[in-house]
């Protein structure tokens, strides 16, 4: 088995050349970051390209649906089928290349359009209340009044003249209040404007390349997930958006609402590969696996919302448990209580990469792989970014008799062609190796030799374990940088041209008050950067 | 994207010039509304379900059995005779046979009468009062179906019609034994109609009245569709407006998007067309053409011909008009002494009643006994042919197709050979139920005791989706006619 697992991880295998990444070591081997011009006034950069049209992806539309119409709505969700979302190269969902328009999705939003309408009519929930009661030209004419601001917070813009008289003729189509109002539910659900993210990019236009309403989108679903709110959409209308100070507020706002919630697990998920680890998961081992991925995301909520810097998601003492999670682990739990509880770790364990959900995500099979597990959190924790395996590389040997998977991993690190990249992550996978596929602190492998989690970073600092090597990462800038960079892509819903993203983590830099970045931090340096609000060159 | 062929974009010009022009004129006269029925705002769930292509169910049953070559037990093969095959060749591409069932598998059951072997027996191969104190299926396997909600017509209840051709009296049974294919369990019967005019009235209403029941139906279900198309109306002037708007990256979605939108569009118009046709013909009122049928209810024989007709084209827009979607059509009763089995205008050497033929062998002269019995069995399956024919030149309900097309209709006989045997019994089947079953399959049951007739009936239901593993005694399937 392990032969084979070796066989498949040889197209991970990376050779020497073009490897980037800050724990490299410094001098001839390191080609550094990009060689690229400052633009401190950003006049060198040419005109900002929109973001790309796009649907809301599933999350992002059915946020927005309860947040207009309320939880109610939400029932509709288990049986309808809404077009599935991929992932970007970085494992995102909100970029337009991954979320394309087959045939019959648009049959699918309409059926999702009605079945929404009914959930709402059942539960007594429809919108417009207040005209309930009211018939006829009555009942016409308070909906006709109360449209404008119920299309501009579902459209997330102003709406035309036209688009407000015909829906008012498809509510006019009904003269009894449930059924003109579904009219209105079933018109705003199935409109592109509602369906779709956009921007009217206009090099003309003063106040920016891209308007204040779509500011606010971009704002809203940034952090929130949803349309945006009456506030973000009154300072939209009242050109307000884009002055620094209020959109430092609004960074404040936004970030101290429960539904930054969503933006901060989501993109923990995705950032980590743990959005399809439970459903993935055995089915007999399902119930641990959602408490250890409930572990990570609540453990970063708890962090990123209590102002903790960004380097604690990965040295941090302290997790949030389960009781199950909890005896999984061997940590003492009070008994009785079902939800999960912050404890202070044991010694062994460090943050991040001694989590159930890291370890178990990256270890498909019983046995561990330290060239998987190292590249997989090298890469994700500090971004780096090896070119493919030379095609020539061939398998990769198993341990002699009586050895372990260190001396096959030195082995291969002998090779000068090999070794350049895979020090970058090597020693991380066989750091990890203290932990067995399921995340249990382990002294020796199953056959009884010991695990030796000794190792270097590339630029030939020593650790002697997992815990000390997060206490390394947490003190250097590489793991905090990575996080930013891994954000601005999330923020920006796609990559960012080279540049504009050097410019804007050099603005994330800027923005932390001391050598610890935060997440408003982050946040605050994104929504402010002129990438962001479209400004005019 | 572009998925649609020259054709259909010629279609959907030609359905742009012709309806949606005043659609337009009504999204663009802002405020001018032009006045559609005020109805149900949107679709309700029940008629959502039936957006959903119908399935329907029509058997047909002739009495007495089919008379076999001279079947080899001992071999246990039996064969159609070819005088009797050459009846089905005009429908045979249509046709799938499921041969060799063994309805002795009820022998229990059928030793609770003492009357077995001419009992229709068919759709459950013996129904009938008290049969449950043996484990007999007393409910008709067509009930299981009529009583599915995914299988009801526009009427959105159990309702499935039943039609025989006779009112038959018996010294020993009840009537309803005889008169009524369909069974909802013991003592009962679904109602039997004998009278053309009790049918049209039931199905239709009486004069002036249209549809029974259904002209509402009829029109929400047209204004859901013309709805639709102004919803869609209004996105297709969105994304028109929004192409003006954004970059020339952005449109590829968008296309994608309105390509979706027209294909609804076209297809909701599709429907719309069809329907057309049948609504005004569902909204037609009057007395039918055809019989007067006195009070006895029984037609009188000169009219038996024209009464067979004009029921099986009364089934046909009972289904077209969608008031059912499941139907029994039972030419005789198979028993009895009455006129209705005289068949004077077939041309017979020895007229006399159906069942005195049907023993052929016993009589003085069998040859020409057999002789006239396969005039009369060849003219009762020529009717089932051209009721199945009829299926397939009427248009289908929901978008193109033919009715046969939706239907499963499957004929035949409780028995085999004209000497009553029950052992290889054959049942004849047409069209595909919406694609559930598999036309020109020839499903061998094997004389299986266990299973018998049974066999093919759990295979029809299983193909209509109903979720029951056993039917009376029987537990297993002839896959092969199942799509």
């Amino acid at each position: 088995m392990f032969m084979a697992r070796l066989s498949v991880f040889a197209a991970l295998v990376v050779f020497i050349g073009g490897c980037t990444g800050s724990i490299m070591p410094s001098g001839e081997d390191d080609p550094g970051p990009p060689d690229l011009p400052v633009c401190e006034d950003e006049s060198c950069l040419p005109a900002q390209a929109p973001v790309v049209l796009r649907r809301l992806n599933r999350r992002e539309y059915w946020h927005s649906v309860s947040d207009l119409f309320g939880d109610a709505a939400r029932s509709a969700e288990a049986s309808t089928r809404l077009p599935p979302d991929g992932r970007n190269l970085l494992g995102f969902d909100n970029e337009g290349s991954v979320l394309n328009l087959a045939e019959g999705d648009f049959d699918a939003y309409y059926e999702t359009a009605i079945s929404v309408a009914s959930a709402l009519e059942a539960a007594g929930e429809l919108p417009f209340a207040t005209c309930q009661g009211s018939v006829g030209s009555e009942l016409h004419a308070c909906i006709r009044a109360a449209l404008p601001a119920f299309l501009q917070r579902a459209m997330r813009r102003e709406v035309s003249a036209n688009t407000l008289a015909q829906t008012a003729m498809l509510a006019e189509e009904e003269n009894a209040y449930p059924g003109a109002v579904r009219n209105v539910v079933l018109a705003t659900l199935i409109s592109p404007y509602f369906v779709f993210h956009y921007e009217t990019p206009d090099a003309e236009r003063s106040e920016g390349i891209i308007d204040s309403y779509e500011v606010a989108d971009r704002l809203s679903y940034f952090l929130w997930s949803t349309t945006p709110d009456e506030t973000l959409l009154s300072l939209a209308s009242g050109g307000e958006l884009r002055d620094e100070g209020v959109l430092r507020a609004q960074a404040a706002r936004l970030l101290s609402d429960d539904r930054s919630e969503r933006f901060i697990r989501e993109f923990l998920a995705q950032w980590l590969g743990l959005d399809r680890f439970v459903a993935e998961a055995p089915e007999e081992s399902r119930a641990l696996f959602a408490d250890m991925r409930e572990e990570t995301l609540r453990l970063g909520v708890h962090l990123l919302t209590s102002g903790e810097p960004i380097a604690r998601l990965v040295d941090s003492d302290v997790t949030l448990v389960s009781a199950r999670l909890a005896e999984h682990y061997g940590i003492d739990f009070p008994s009785g209580d079902e939800d999960f509880r912050l404890v202070t770790l044991p010694p062994e364990r460090r943050g991040l990469m001694t989590h159930g959900s890291i370890l178990a995500s990256l270890s498909p099979d019983v046995e561990t792989n330290p060239f998987h597990r190292g590249y997989a959190i090298a890469s994700r924790f500090t971004c780096i970014d090896p070119p493919p395996a030379p095609p020539d590389v061939g398998a990769l040997g198993s341990p002699q008799p009586g050895g372990t998977i260190r001396d096959v991993v030195e082995e291969h690190r002998a090779n000068p062609t090999c070794a350049g990249c895979h020090r970058l992550f090597d020693h991380i996978g066989l750091a990890v190796e203290e932990f067995d596929w399921m995340g249990l602190h382990r002294t020796e492998y199953p056959g009884g030799e010991p695990v030796d989690p000794t190792g270097q970073l590339g630029d030939g600092v020593s650790f002697e374990s997992t815990a000390e090597l997060a206490t390394l990462l947490g003190a250097r800038q590489e793991f905090s940088d990575c996080f930013a960079r891994r954000v601005v892509g999330y923020a920006m819903g796609g990559v960012l041209e080279d540049q504009r993203l050097e410019n804007m983590l050099r603005r994330v830099r800027e923005e932390a008050a001391d050598e610890d970045l935060r997440l408003v931090d982050i946040v605050t340096a994104v929504i402010t950067s002129p990438e962001f609000k479209g400004d005019a060159q | 994207m572009n998925r649609r062929t020259p054709k259909e974009d010629e279609r959907s010009a030609n359905l742009r010039r012709c309806s949606v022009d005043s659609r337009r004129k009504f999204l663009k006269g802002a405020g001018v509304a032009i006045a559609l029925p005020t109805l149900v705002s949107l679709m309700p769930k029940s008629l959502r379900a039936q957006a959903d292509r119908p399935q329907r169910l029509l058997t047909l049953y002739h009495p007495n059995g089919t008379p076999l070559s001279k079947p080899d037990m001992y071999a246990r093969r039996s064969e159609i005779h070819p005088e009797i095959r050459a009846v089905f060749d005009p429908v045979a591409h249509r046709m799938s046979v499921a041969k060799n069932l063994n309805g002795s598998a009820y022998r229990e059951s059928i030793r609770a009468w003492s009357d077995h072997q001419h009992m229709q027996c068919y759709l459950s191969l013996y129904r009938g009062m008290g049969l449950e104190r043996i484990g007999a299926e007393t409910k008709t396997f067509d009930q299981y179906i009529a009583e599915d909600e995914r299988h009801q017509g526009s009427r959105r209840n159990s309702i499935s019609i039943n039609l025989g051709m006779q009112d038959i009296d018996h010294v020993n049974m009840p009537p309803t034994h005889f008169n009524s294919a369909s069974w909802r369990g013991p003592n009962d019967p679904v109602r039997a109609f004998a009278d053309p005019r009790q049918l049209f009235e039931d199905l239709f209403g009486r004069e002036g009245e249209g549809m029974s029941g259904n002209a509402a139906d009829e029109a929400a279900r047209r204004a859901l569709l013309e709805r639709k198309q102004l919803f869609l109306d209004v996105v297709r002037d969105q994304v028109a407006d929004l192409r003006r708007q954004v970059g020339r990256e952005d449109l590829i979605r968008l296309d994608e998007f309105i390509a979706g939108v027209r294909d609804l569009d076209v297809r909701t118009q599709e429907l719309l067309d069809d329907r057309q046709d049948i609504e005004e013909m569902c909204r037609a009122t009057g007395t039918p053409d055809g019989v007067v049928v006195d009070g006895s209810l029984r037609p009188p024989l000169e009219l038996y011909r024209e009464t067979l007709t004009l029921m099986q084209d009364l089934t046909i827009r009972a289904f077209q008009c969608d008031l059912t979607r499941v139907a029994t059509f039972h030419h005789s009763a198979a028993a009895g002494s009455g006129n209705i089995q005289r068949h004077p205008w077939v041309d017979q050497e020895n007229p006399t009643e159906w069942h005195y033929l049907s023993h052929w062998e016993d009589r003085a002269d069998p040859e020409l006994t057999r002789r006239d019995l396969v005039r009369v069995i060849q003219w009762h399956l020529g009717q089932m042919v051209r009721f199945v024919q009829a299926l397939e030149s009427t248009p289908g309900t929901w978008g193109g197709t033919s009715l046969l097309d939706e239907t499963l209709v499957v004929a035949g006989s409780s028995m085999d050979h004209g000497a009553h045997n029950n052992q290889m019994v054959r049942q004849h089947l047409f069209g595909t139920a919406n694609g559930a079953f598999n036309e020109g399959t020839e499903a061998d049951a094997g004389f299986d005791e266990v299973n018998g007739t049974g066999k093919l009936w759990l295979t029809v239901l299983q193909g209509f989706g109903i979720d029951i593993d056993t039917y009376g005694t029987s537990r297993e399937i002839l896959p092969s006619l199942l799509a």
